[in-house]
């Protein structure tokens, strides 16, 4: 989930490569990749829990903690709240594509982050990973501008 | 610094209870304004708020208990913080 419109100041977009052959193909192509391990945080959450209906066995999954007030007459939980990185990527690895012309400076929009930010949150203790995001290039790597996302990160009490 | 998310109680890393975070105005980080490095102080009820992103939890803990009512920020991305 993300919460900033898709590149809201309309920047030149940054793609991310996920796999060896897209990666390979965007050199061929004459775009630099810019090579990351792709780490999961254990910031970013969501939670599960099964049902099941104890005549028939069809399961049910809700990630609602409302949805716990089921005809426990009828169904017995059989998977309690469980928390899960829910965005598993296919490869440990990824690249941004960078373009040849880019120079130290740029602001970009990096349309798939490699890294992981918490981008927003759900009082029921989820948390959504960012998506996309400005960020300057600074001719080795990208900086992230996190300043947008300050007002739904930052908890005050 | 241990956060659950669901209470808003917010522990040391060995488990400590520090606070409850809650604002009765329910003031969001775009009502606060930068006094000083990490320091911030709230529009509505011109409180400081120590930001919390650079403190070790003994130091954050003292705070707090010499000043109960003391109010902090937590950024979910801040390195120093567990989401429990």
């Amino acid at each position: 989930m993300n919460n900033l419109k898709a590149n809201p100041n309309a920047l030149p977009v940054i793609t991310t490569g996920r796999s060896e052959k897209a990666i390979n193909k965007a050199a061929k192509n004459g775009l630099f990749p810019l090579v990351k391990k792709v780490e999961p945080s254990k910031k970013i959450r969501s939670k599960y829990a099964v049902f099941q209906h104890k005549i028939t066995g069809e399961i049910e999954v809700v990630g609602d903690f409302r949805a716990d007030f089921r005809d426990h007459d009828e169904y017995e939980k059989v998977i309690d709240w469980t928390w899960y990185y829910p965005d598993p990527f296919p490869e440990p690895f990824a690249a941004y594509l960078i373009p040849p012309d880019l120079q130290a400076g740029d602001k970009v929009w990096l349309e798939d982050l490699i890294d992981d930010y918490v981008g927003s949150h759900w009082n029921q203790g989820n948390t959504y990973r960012l998506k996309s995001a400005e960020a300057i290039w600074t001719g080795k790597d990208f900086k992230i501008d996190y300043d947008a996302l300050r007002d739904v990160c930052i908890m005050v009490g | 610094m241990k956060l659950d998310l669901i209470n808003r109680n917010l522990y040391t890393d060995s488990g400590n209870f520090i606070k409850k975070l809650h604002c009765p105005l329910k003031v969001s980080y775009t009502q606060l304004e930068q006094v000083s490095g990490d320091k911030m102080n709230c529009r509505e009820c011109r409180k400081d708020i120590l930001e919390t992103a650079n403190l070790e939890d003994r130091d954050l803990l003292e705070i707090v208990k010499n000043d109960p009512d003391k109010c902090i920020s937590i950024d979910l991305n801040q390195s120093n913080l567990i989401i429990i």
